[in-house]
């Protein structure tokens, strides 16, 4: 038998439709692979502008946290802590908060958000990555 | 019918071919497009291990396509062309189920998109390869069952006055046996691998639950193959003396162990285990491969 496949346009289309998304996805992993594989992952906390939600209560003001992990692996249990400073506080600092993100996968972003009694200054606030585990 | 060159299979034909692809991918793999595990998986996996579990899962679609796929009478090429299909098909369904489900949305990057669409689209595409060849009706004239060409004719004709054991002990029924039983194990095995709940097993049980379970396993095997009149035992299984049952069932047995390593490895369970605790995870992943090695061979088979 010398005869090709038997195809309508129909299931050529599927086909060609399936082998590009193959390649793609493939070169993507390669690539990937080749790129990230070695690199741990780099997390780095930025915050948001503080916001109250009520207006008539402005003891609760919320800060926007966002961790970005720009590193070859995904973090898991990645905590965070922020801290509201002020210097003429005796011991240096108001408010303590901590959050938890499930995961930060590599090149990509999380968002959550901590509520504060005070409202903070832009200079007040100190955000750090307190540690993460490697899922 | 004895033209010689078939022609083109009707659109209606393939849509309905399809359909009938969307409708096996969804019904073998919701289980995981709903499961947290999986998405998780997408989130860690690394890139090469996403790239051996795409090349693993070609390899079990060709296979699975070769012995019991809808065409598994065509050429090398056409079981090719028909594996590609299924896995575009499959790594599509995923991505617009994954969607559906809120697991990736459009602020989602790259990375995690495609991991998580690989790992379920495998899953779906195997699913989409079985309900393609299984699911369909026997109405004549739907294109597909095409099997009315001369030379398979006479192959058919010829196939079947021989004894059973002269077409069962060669080498390509053991070859095809084989494949269909690891497609079975991982086909129904894939639905809890993923899960905590093999390692919290694993971890919890006793070497003596251990050797029950190892015992359990090899039992099954033996109750699909040889004493419950299986649909299609009869067919696809060596009856023919002590010798032949003994190799079914460790070779049986041997297959499960290897899919639920194969599986286990695959989602991440082995990654910074003990060899004991790996083995103990196998065990526990042992018993529903070797249903699916036995039961989903025997329901696998050509129809």
């Amino acid at each position: 038998m010398t005869k090709g496949p038997r195809k309508n346009w129909l299931e050529w289309t599927v086909f060609a439709a399936g082998l590009l998304l193959l390649t793609a996805t493939v070169g993507y992993l390669g690539w990937q692979a080749l790129v990230y594989a070695h690199q741990p992952a780099a997390l780095e906390v930025t915050l948001g502008e503080p916001w109250t939600p009520d207006a008539d209560d402005p003891s609760r003001v919320v800060v926007p946290v966002i961790v970005r992990n720009d590193g070859g692996h995904t973090a898991a249990d990645v905590k965070i802590e922020v801290s509201l400073v002020r210097a003429d506080e005796t011991d240096g600092s108001v408010e303590r908060r901590e959050l938890i993100f499930d995961f930060v996968p590599h090149m990509s972003s999380r968002a959550g958000a901590l509520t504060f009694e005070h409202r903070p200054a832009r200079d007040e606030l100190r955000a750090q990555v307190i540690g993460y585990l490697e899922p | 019918m004895s033209e010689h060159v078939l022609p083109r299979p009707s659109l209606a034909g393939s849509v309905r071919e399809y359909a009938r692809g969307v409708a096996g991918g969804l019904l073998f793999s919701l289980p995981l497009l709903y499961t947290m595990e999986m998405w998780e998986m997408g989130l860690v996996a690394e890139p090469t291990r996403l790239l051996v579990g795409l090349g693993v899962g070609f390899l079990l679609l060709l296979g699975y396509n070769r012995y019991a796929g809808l065409r598994c009478d065509a050429s090398f090429t056409e079981v090719v062309i028909d594996s590609i299909e299924e896995l575009g098909l499959g790594l599509v369904l995923a991505a617009a189920i994954l969607w559906l489900l809120g697991s990736i949305d459009g602020d989602t990057r790259m990375p995690e998109i495609v991991g998580k669409v690989v790992i379920e689209g495998l899953v779906v595409a195997i699913g989409v390869s079985v309900g393609t060849a299984q699911l369909g009706g026997e109405s004549p004239g739907v294109v597909g069952d095409g099997n009315d060409n001369d030379d398979d004719k006479n192959k058919y004709v010829e196939r079947r006055p021989m004894s059973l054991s002269e077409t069962l002990h060669g080498p390509s029924w053991f070859a095809a046996q084989l494949t269909l039983a690891t497609c079975g194990a991982v086909l129904i095995a894939a639905n809890v691998a993923p899960t905590e709940e093999i390692q919290d097993i694993a971890r919890g049980i006793s070497e003596v639950q251990q050797i029950g379970l190892t015992v359990l396993t090899l039992a099954i095997g033996a109750l699909v193959l040889y004493s419950s009149d299986f649909r299609g035992s009869r067919d696809h299984v060596l009856f023919d003396g002590r010798a032949d049952v003994a190799l079914g069932i460790l070779t049986t047995y041997l297959v499960s162990m290897f899919a639920a390593a194969a599986l286990l490895w695959f989602f991440g369970r082995f990654d910074d285990n003990g060899l004991a605790f790996c083995l103990a995870e196998t065990i526990v992943l042992g018993l529903p491969t070797a249903i699916g090695a036995s039961a989903g061979r025997l329901l696998l088979q050509q129809k």
